[in-house]
């Protein structure tokens, strides 16, 4: 599929040619690529920092939990009860009222062997997918991406809003999109002037020649900054995004999914997670606000119709220990809960939770459900793309979508 | 420069292989040595007449060779610079970049102080007090804290230091070679975290960039940071961690598929016990395994440093290490044949790497058409290059931040693997944001130019959207909409961009681009659009332009006279209109393809 497209409409359009319209329309008239519709859509949402996962989905039907935090534990009676084992902190009212509605699927203990309790190796774990790391090559969404794509590329599929690229989308042959601002997506300045060079074809990855690939790759950003920033200008929320950047990124990643631009894997994050000391006050905050922006975001799709093909995923690098320390916070640790949300999602608790009391050596638990079991589940089900191609093995799948033929 | 000759190596093997078998008491496979000598002494008579490379003359060495030149064995240079250089002809040109220099700047580490010894005073003084576990725990985590930002602090102005080597530093050919070094020798300040180590390593790394190559791997092999970097303390005699064996067989000798699986689990028993304590080399006796290995064919007690010698007597290292230059100075993988050439050329000169730069540097293939202007800038060579062929002198903080919104954050390598060069620098949005540092550099991109762009706020890209074919009837105006409050914020939020918080920043101290870049052109003789453009293309790409790219140029030029009316007199007339108009010029070469490469 190679799409030609607009330029030259849009540019006319958005009064950036005048002056020069009768040169440009003859250099640069294009159609509009094909809307592209019905596609699924995966949008990650990373916790950076390690998520206190005790304190999202709370054990409280194990007094362990109490034992462990007499200083950070949630009352029992302000947890929202799932399953009478587990239930959300206080803070995600909303998400508990998307678990109602059978939206909200939470896998407990998610983890992997031998857990490293570095921030940035085990990070570097979840965005692989393998235990080598970034040695082992591409993210997994990189890995994801080959395997539905090949070499037919189009710049706007891979998309991180934030200011620096998760290796999860590192991928040479895809290049992600990757936005702090979408407004300043762009050249600055000069973006009428170039718009009157020749340009390549996009995608020209498969060319010898420098020249080639890198007017290839002015074509896409070309097309690519005006679908980007057309796509959040002419948005219009029906819900109300809170101020801060997670909200704010994720009404980004709404507006691009509605423009139909091609964007297939969204990814923000939202960080300070590292709650050492005097968690209590910081970890809710971040929680209500994850709350409110999922809320806001899930609600959005649903108001515009966009809401059956995006799967949103949740995830930490990994959880925290599960005795409190000194200063009132908690220290680096293991397994935590993630969150896969969306209209076709199949709601309910999964996995099983580790012990509180069988601890390793550090006392940290033991994780219940291989994380890429999630990510392999999201792969086959989700994206039709069979699993081990993307993660490099086989995890048992979860019952988290609907199964679907591959 | 000591030249060791080959027999000298077989000389070496034999005497640590000796060491080895003396030191383990018995066991000693006098095959394996049998066959590290023959390796060696195969090579020795290869070396005896190595084929000779073919030249580059004089009379081809002309200013394109010579930029070229400059653009890879140093960091780029002006057409002046190049045409300087041309007149001296190829061999006297390499010579004078490749000469020692010795006046450096020196930089000045802070206090060496320790994390643990500030919390070590903090909790004293905080338990005299009589306080309490928590506010002893908490003052830890202010003290951890602020030794963090500190030690960031430190790094900071160490890569500032070095980047003003880079941009205006008297010895190129030496901090092109650190660089190559660094990418080779990775180590991360995210994984290593503290800032004096990564510096000396770095300056080991500098001191020695033009030195012997072995002297550099046996340094390094020694290197509190690279010790840290690839777990060496978690190496011990009863549970050997692999990691840095690997890394050196795989990355920093051999390259894939030149040792077995079993000599990375000898090589990471001999370098059991090699670890770093206060930020010195230790070798700790008690976690050595001194059991017997077998190595490369070679048995013994072997300790890391027979394993770096053993590693050192192979063919296949020296050649591994000439691919990996060829392949940083040329920007392509080179030939076998070169390869092997390359890797006697530096086996037979003792590993010393300055008589391999000094043959590159006049190989005739090194200025083929399928070399020159054919490399993909990284970020670093994009930031700097440009600077030094536009004669503009950046905030060094503006060139390490530009180079890092681009990918290449210097002592943070992504993986140990380094960096990956070429198209792997380019997406969509580092494409773009070239264009607009190239911008920043010659002073036509501003903070005012992202927050003021008409479509920030203000409606110009807000329409109805009519379906995709009725687009082209759309007029700015059609169907204004009032910005929406997400909008709003958004226009906001544009202020925290990295880059515009960074031009915020040089905007408040003043800082503008020292350069007349029309007095230049006028200076070379440009007295109308064409030799303007030709003459600032010269100037400022390393590639020729294509026909098209000329002619919109051009277009560009004379149109932008048309709007501000001006005639083509203009470049003779020297206002500041022509200041303007070539700025922003070089600002839309800079953006282009041409732009990218070097």
């Amino acid at each position: 599929m190679e799409r030609r497209h607009f330029l030259m409409g849009s540019l006319a359009a958005s009064g950036l040619l005048l002056g020069r319209d009768a040169r440009a329309a003859g250099a640069l008239r294009g159609l509009f690529g094909p809307r592209r519709e019905g596609q699924p859509i995966l949008v990650l949402v990373e916790l950076s920092g390690g998520n206190d996962g005790l304190n999202t989905l709370v054990p409280h039907g194990d007094d362990a939990y109490y034992r462990a935090r007499r200083v950070i534990a949630h009352p029992r009676a302000d947890v929202l009860d799932l399953d009478g084992y587990v239930g959300l902190a206080p803070q995600l009212k909303r998400l508990r009222a998307e678990y109602d509605e059978g939206r909200l699927a939470v896998v407990q203990g998610a983890g992997y062997p031998q857990p490293n309790r570095s921030h940035f190796k085990s990070m570097e774990i979840w965005h692989t997918g393998r235990a080598s790391g970034r040695e082992s090559g591409p993210g997994w969404i990189g890995h994801l991406a080959n395997e539905l794509w090949k070499d037919d590329v189009d710049p706007n599929r891979l998309v991180h809003v934030g200011s620096q690229l998760p290796y999860s989308l590192q991928s040479r042959r895809h290049p992600a999109v990757n936005l702090q601002v979408p407004e300043n997506y762009r050249w600055a300045g000069n973006e009428e002037d170039i718009a009157m060079f020749e340009t390549g074809s996009s995608g020209a990855g498969g060319s010898d020649s420098q020249l080639d690939f890198l007017r290839g790759v002015m074509q896409d950003a070309r097309a690519s900054s005006l679908e980007v920033r057309r796509a959040v200008a002419r948005y219009r929320p029906v819900a109300e995004y809170p101020d801060e950047s997670l909200a704010q990124s994720l009404a980004v990643c709404a507006a691009l999914i509605d423009a139909q631009i091609g964007c297939q894997v969204l990814s923000v994050q939202q960080r300070s997670y590292d709650t050492h000391a005097n968690q209590l006050g910081s970890h809710a905050s971040l929680l209500e606000e994850l709350d409110a922006s999922l809320a806001a975001f899930t609600a959005d799709l649903r108001a515009k119709g966009n809401d059956s093909q995006v799967c949103v995923l949740a995830f930490s690098e990994f959880g925290r220990r599960v005795s409190e320390n000194a200063s009132g916070g908690t220290d680096h640790g293991t397994a935590g809960p993630m969150f896969v949300l969306g209209s076709g999602v199949r709601g309910g608790v999964h996995g099983t939770h580790p012990s509180l009391t069988e601890l390793d050596e550090r006392g940290d638990m033991t994780f219940g459900t291989d994380f890429r079991s999630v990510y392999g589940t999201i792969v086959e089900r989700h994206f039709g793309v069979r699993p081990e191609r993307v993660l490099g093995a086989r995890y048992p799948s979860l019952d988290l979508l609907p199964t679907r033929k591959v | 420069m000591q030249i060791v000759q080959p027999f000298v190596l077989t000389a070496a093997v034999a005497a640590y292989s000796a060491f080895a078998s003396v030191a383990s008491g018995a066991t000693f496979d006098v095959s394996g040595v049998a066959r590290a000598s023959a390796t060696v002494l195969a090579t020795g008579s290869a070396s005896v007449a190595p084929a000779v490379v073919d030249r580059i003359t004089a009379r081809d060495f002309d200013a394109a060779a010579a930029e070229h030149l400059l653009n890879r064995a140093g960091f780029g240079g002006t057409t002046l610079e190049a045409e300087r250089l041309a007149r001296l002809g190829p061999e006297a040109a390499v010579a004078l970049l490749l000469e020692p220099v010795r006046l450096v700047d020196p930089f000045f580490l802070g206090e060496d102080t320790s994390y643990r010894d500030l919390r070590r005073a903090s909790d004293a003084r905080l338990e005299e007090m009589g306080a309490s576990e928590k506010e002893i725990q908490d003052a830890r985590r202010r003290v951890r804290a602020d030794f963090r930002k500190n030690d960031r602090r430190q790094l900071a102005t160490y890569a500032n230091w070095w980047v003003a080597r880079m941009v205006s530093g008297d010895d190129p050919v030496r901090d092109r070679m650190t660089l190559f070094w660094t990418g080779l020798f990775t180590s991360s300040f995210q994984e290593v975290k503290n800032s004096r180590l990564i510096i000396e390593q770095h300056q080991l790394l500098r001191d020695g960039a033009l030195g012997s190559y072995a002297d550099l791997l046996r340094g390094i092999a020694r290197d509190p940071a690279m010790l840290e970097y690839l777990d060496a303390a978690s190496n011990k005699k009863q549970s050997p961690n692999e990691n840095f064996a690997r890394e050196l067989l795989e990355l920093f000798s051999l390259g894939e598929g030149h040792y077995a699986e079993a000599d990375i689990v000898a090589a990471a028993r001999a370098f059991t016990g090699w670890t770093d304590r206060n930020g010195e080399f230790q070798f700790n006796r008690r976690q050595h395994d001194r059991g017997e290995k077998t190595f490369m064919g070679v048995t013994g007690d072997l300790d890391g440093d027979d394993v770096l010698e053993i590693v050192l007597a192979q063919d296949r290292c020296a050649e591994y290490i000439a691919g990996r230059l060829l392949e940083y100075f040329e920007g392509r993988a080179p030939s076998e044949a070169r390869v092997r050439h390359y890797g006697r050329v530096l086996r037979s000169a003792g590993y010393e790497i300055r008589p391999v730069l000094e043959e590159l540097f006049v190989d005739r293939a090194f200025y083929s058409d399928a070399v020159v202007g054919q490399r993909i800038a990284s970020p670093l060579d994009f930031m700097i290059g440009h600077a030094r062929r536009i004669g503009v002198d950046p905030p060094t903080g503006l060139v390490a931040a530009g180079a890092s919104s681009l990918g290449e954050t210097l002592f943070h390598p992504p993986s140990v693997k380094g960096w990956d060069p070429g198209r792997a620098w380019i997406t969509t949005t580092t494409f773009m944001q070239r264009g607009n540092l190239a911008g920043v550099l010659v002073g036509t991109v501003g903070s005012q130019e992202f927050l003021t762009a008409p479509e920030l706020g203000d409606g110009e890209l807000v329409e109805e959207s009519q379906g995709a074919d009725a687009m082209e009837g759309e007029m700015m105006g059609d169907a204004m909409m009032e910005p929406t409050a997400a909008a709003r914020r958004r226009a906001q939020s544009a202020r925290k961009d990295d880059l515009v918080r960074l031009l915020d920043r040089m905007e408040d101290l003043g800082w503008q681009p020292l350069l007349n870049l029309s007095a230049r052109a006028a200076r070379l003789g440009a007295t109308n659009d064409a030799e303007v453009v030709d003459l600032l293309a010269r100037e400022v790409l390393a590639v020729e332009l294509s026909a098209e790219t000329r002619a919109e140029l051009l277009a560009f030029v004379a149109e932008e006279r048309a709007v501000a009316s001006l005639t083509e007199d203009v470049w003779t007339s020297g206002v500041a209109d022509a200041e303007h108009l070539a700025r922003r010029l070089v600002h839309l070469m800079l953006s282009l393809p041409e732009g990218q490469l070097h």
